[in-house]
């Protein structure tokens, strides 16, 4: 529609309403004062005057309506100027920042497959070195119960039947690993009582022996006695064997048969004599023999029992350390053991807790998607500024309203999308310590 | 160097008294010391006091062994009196206390 017609239109509306003021005024007076006092040159002229100030007023308004038309219209135009200005930054201020939010966007979700991917690489490594510590944990218990029980290690038995057929070898067959400290010290305990017992045996034996020597050495002193009675019978024997001798000599021829006899008697008598001091010399060898015998027998009987102390002592010890050994063995053991099932709870904890994944990937998934639904929606915000340029104000505003209808759409559908998402949750808040599937 | 041994009897126990060192030499004194006593019918017990004695070897032990051995045949008791010190010591390492009475 022209431009000039669209200011006529609120003006002849104006005009119309005071013309039919004008008439109705009229139409007032004449039913008020009658037809003939209208027509009195006096009211005649009243109502020309009211006529011509009708007119007058009808040519002012046009005016004043023209006037604030104009100004109305160039403040219009300077708006539409203005709002065009505005609309065009604001498109180009969507554009950029849809630019930037699509890039953020998009390296938000490159960034989040990259932790998925990480995480998978990093929980599948995790769950292997706990899968072998565990193993390895198992294993450090076993052979700890094996040190402490001292069984022999797999690779070191012998094979089984070997030593059937070997009445002598009726004991359990020589493990390398049966040498135990405290069968060593029990034989050296044993060993030590045997050779004590067998010291004081030979000691009591050559005591007795020494007895013996010493009634030897008695008989040969009653020997010897006797031996001197022997000679001092010699020796009177040959005096009286000399009386004899001189009494025969006075005797004279008588006597000479006696002389003889006499020298016999002292020839016997010395023969005795010599006897006797051969037997005399043997008994002196039988004591000096007995003698070196006994000094001999001395040196046997005599040991020191201090080695037999000392050695017990020892011994004695050794077992003491070798209980607190056993002692702090099994404190250790029952350490081990613990520290062990703690390792296995410690590490079944940390399997179950890798299972996060689940709930990870299933909340990025659930981020990837939400970015999705924000990127649509930034595209839609882009196309809102999308102004033809120099467009009229009402086709633009026209788009405009298309515009936003297209955004509330994109806000809608986004809208579903993120709905979808919250009503299928994560299936689990959080771990907790169940049974530990090492997959 | 020697062993100093005395006798005494009272109600028919022989109490023989060692003082010194109990070792080889000591041998002639010791044995006569109880010779009698193994004899006397009047006396059902011997009883060897040890705690004068400051040094006993092996032949001491044999010694010892010897007199149970007699002691025994004789059908009479002994006891081993007062036993102390490194004297008792060696008297444990060489089991005695399952051989004789030990006080």
């Amino acid at each position: 529609m022209p431009h000039t017609l669209k200011n006529l239109i609120p003006f002849g509306k104006a005009a119309l309403a005071g013309l039919l003021l004008l008439v109705a005024g009229i139409g007032v007076v004449v039913y008020l004062f009658g037809v003939d006092h209208l027509l009195s040159p006096s009211h005649i002229a009243l109502i020309a005057v009211f006529g011509v100030i009708y007119i007058g007023w009808t040519v002012i308004l046009y005016w004043v309506l023209a006037a604030s038309r104009h100004k109305d219209e160039a403040r219009w135009r300077e708006i539409n100027r203005e709002v065009t200005d505005l609309t065009h930054d604001t498109r180009q201020l969507f554009q950029e920042l849809s630019e930037e939010y699509n890039s953020q966007f998009q390296l938000a979700q490159d960034e989040l497959h990259r932790v998925r991917d990480i995480l998978s690489d990093a929980i599948g490594k995790l769950i292997n070195s706990f899968t072998s510590m565990e193993s390895q944990n198992r294993n450090q218990q076993q052979i700890s119960l094996r040190l402490t029980s001292r069984q022999p290690h797999p690779e070191q038995a012998p094979a089984a039947g070997e030593n059937e057929e070997d009445e002598d070898n009726a004991a359990p067959p020589q493990q390398p690993s049966d040498v135990s400290f405290e069968k060593f010290v029990g034989e050296t305990s044993e060993t030590l009582s045997m050779f004590v017992e067998s010291t004081i045996e030979t000691s009591k034996s050559a005591m007795r022996l020494v007895e013996i020597m010493d009634s030897v050495s008695a008989e040969v002193e009653d020997i010897l006695n006797i031996l001197g009675e022997i000679e001092s019978i010699s020796k009177q024997t040959n005096l009286l064997a000399l009386n004899a001798a001189i009494e025969a000599a006075r005797a004279g021829e008588a006597g000479r048969g006696f002389a003889v006899v006499a020298d016999e008697v002292r020839d016997l008598s010395t023969r005795s004599n010599q006897f006797s001091d051969q037997i005399r010399n043997h008994m002196t060898s039988v004591h000096q023999a007995v003698a070196s015998a006994e000094s001999e027998i001395n040196a046997l009987a005599s040991r020191d029992m201090n080695f037999a102390l000392r050695s017990k002592t020892r011994v004695q010890e050794m077992m003491d350390n070798i209980q607190t050994l056993n002692q702090e063995m099994e404190v250790s053991v029952e350490e081990l053991k613990r520290i062990g099932e703690q390792v296995e709870q410690d590490v079944g904890t940390a399997v179950t807790s890798l299972q996060f994944q689940d709930l990870t990937s299933q909340l990025i998934n659930h981020i990837d998607q939400r970015i999705g639904a924000m990127q649509s929606i930034m595209s839609s915000i882009a196309t809102i500024g999308d102004l033809k340029e120099g467009e009229d104000y009402e086709e633009a505003s026209i788009e405009c309203h298309q515009h936003l209808k297209q955004f509330k759409q994109a806000i809608v559908e986004a809208t579903t999308l993120i709905e979808k998402v919250r009503h299928n949750p994560v299936a689990q808040e959080q771990m907790t310590a169940g049974d530990i599937e090492l997959f | 160097m020697t062993l100093n041994v005395t006798v005494a009897i009272n109600e028919g126990i022989a109490h023989i008294s060692l003082d010194g060192r109990f070792d080889f030499n000591s041998q002639r004194a010791f044995r006569s010391s109880y010779d009698g006593p193994l004899n006397d019918h009047e006396i059902h017990s011997i009883e060897v006091d040890m705690k004068a004695v400051d040094y006993l070897d092996s032949s001491a032990l044999g010694m010892l062994l010897l007199l149970k051995e007699r002691v025994e045949a004789a059908n009479k008791s002994l006891v081993l009196a007062n036993c102390r010190g490194t004297v008792k010591q060696v008297l444990d390492v060489a089991n005695f206390h399952k051989l004789f009475t030990i006080r």
